[in-house]
């Protein structure tokens, strides 16, 4: 639980450090693309640090190769 | 759409590619299945990719001012070039989170006591301070650590004269043509045919006619470097050297002149390191661009911050152990390349052709 709550805060401080600046100069497209980056960012690391299983792209790859009979 | 604003130099070019082609393959060999005949398949490895390069610049040369996105969207038009522009910032992510667990793992095989997270973090944040002050610094860098990664290579180089047995080359060709052929493609896929992703900062030239020959030389001076280090490492540990899981490590690690000049291994260690760094950050720099670029954005820089996060945790998952890695290095990844090496840049070029390399205005008639 402790360590649910630190990724919580570590993610709150950098929003509280970067949001400010990219409201002052208007950058709406690149706040929405930070915010869903971000978003992102955090369930990923909510997963690893809840040890959840992680997408795994490499055994995506070799799955489809060996349907394919190639390796 | 201005979001580098920075200029680099072709002498700079050349520095950068030439550390983009050696990147990790310091410690994993390309084209590694040939066993002793590893410097053979590199040099057949250099002349595909040769063919590959030729097929890119065939871009380039058409539009000098552009990036890898922006010609996908002139050519493809914007919604079928988004998609394959996306597909190529996933490659280059996918092999930068790779690149970034090798290096990792290859620092916690020398301090074993201390987590792999550990050097994961340390090196993602180190490489999202460097890709957020541009591509200039990056470009720099490249020089003095190129510079470095020649001297360190050509003193322990020497100082392993003694133990070099070139005999252990012999005999040249020993291997089925199959197996020949599949190494050299898989050294020409990794790490030449990445060369691609260098469509993406070409613009930034401050002299964009001279691109095309700094790559050459870039590669060439990359592709020398693995050929002597492919020669010395079988020569100094014999034909099965290469069933060793970091053969330069293990070669550097003979190194002893008169009990004084001992345990050089941890000069490997530094230039991979140092050369690493710069592939890593090469690699996320043209992720954070692409991205931006995409989604046209006037500033790459606040995807910097939430890139780090997602880069880390693909770096964690990609591999189960680090034992994993020269199996997927060697068998997979080449085919894996192919999509996105071959496949996709010929179709770009076959459409081009068909629609006689439309110019940037007339992408918006969207004919």
């Amino acid at each position: 639980m402790g360590s649910i709550i630190a990724i919580g805060l570590l993610f709150a401080i950098i929003g509280f450090y970067q949001i400010p600046a990219l409201v002052q100069r208007k950058y709406w497209r690149e706040l929405a693309a930070y915010s869903v980056l971000m978003v992102v960012a955090f369930i990923l690391t909510l997963m690893r640090v809840m040890e959840l299983k992680l997408p795994q792209p490499n055994e995506g790859v070799m799955v489809v190769l060996k349907y394919f009979n190639l390796i | 759409m201005n979001l580098e604003g920075g200029k680099i130099s072709s002498g700079q070019l050349t520095f950068l590619t030439a550390a983009f082609i050696v990147g990790i393959s310091i410690i994993i060999a390309p084209g590694g299945n040939a066993g002793r005949d590893t410097w053979l398949a590199v040099t057949g490895g250099f002349f595909i990719s040769l063919i590959l390069l030729w097929i890119y610049l065939g871009f380039c040369r058409r539009y000098p001012e552009h990036t890898l996105v922006e010609i996908n969207d002139i050519i493809l038009g914007p919604a079928l070039g988004k998609i394959v522009s996306i597909i190529y910032i996933w490659y280059c992510f996918h092999a930068g989170a790779m690149e970034i667990r090798i290096i990792g793992e290859f620092t916690a095989t020398l301090m074993s006591e201390t987590p792999v997270d550990i050097f994961l973090i340390v090196l993602s944040i180190t490489c999202a301070f460097a890709v957020y002050h541009g591509i200039e610094v990056l470009a720099r860098c490249s020089v003095v650590l190129v510079i470095m990664l020649l001297v360190v290579k050509a003193f322990v180089t020497i100082l392993l004269f003694p133990l070099t047995d070139l005999s252990n080359l012999l005999p040249i060709l020993d291997i089925s043509p199959p197996l020949f052929f599949k190494s050299a493609y898989a050294a020409a896929a990794y790490p030449f045919g990445e060369i691609l992703l260098f469509m993406m900062i070409l613009p930034f030239l401050n002299r964009p006619q001279e691109g095309p020959r700094s790559l050459v030389k870039g590669m060439s001076i990359g592709f020398l470097l693995l050929v002597i280090l492919a020669v010395r490492n079988t020569a100094v540990l014999g034909p099965m050297g290469h069933s060793i899981t970091f053969s330069s490590l293990s070669a550097v690690r003979m190194v002893d002149v008169g009990d004084v000049l001992t345990r050089m291994d941890i000069l490997v260690a530094l230039d991979l390191i140092t050369i690493g760094f710069l592939k890593v950050t090469f690699f996320y720099y043209i992720v954070v661009l692409g991205l931006a670029q995409i989604l046209k954005l006037r500033s790459y820089r606040p995807l910097v911050v939430p890139m780090i996060f997602i880069t880390y945790i693909f770096t964690v998952s990609s591999f189960k152990s680090g034992i994993e890695i020269p199996y997927y290095a060697y068998n997979v990844w080449p085919l894996y390349s192919i999509p996105f090496e071959i496949i996709l840049p010929l179709l770009t070029l076959l459409i081009a052709l068909i629609r006689r390399f439309p110019q940037a205005k007339s992408s918006k008639g969207g004919g």
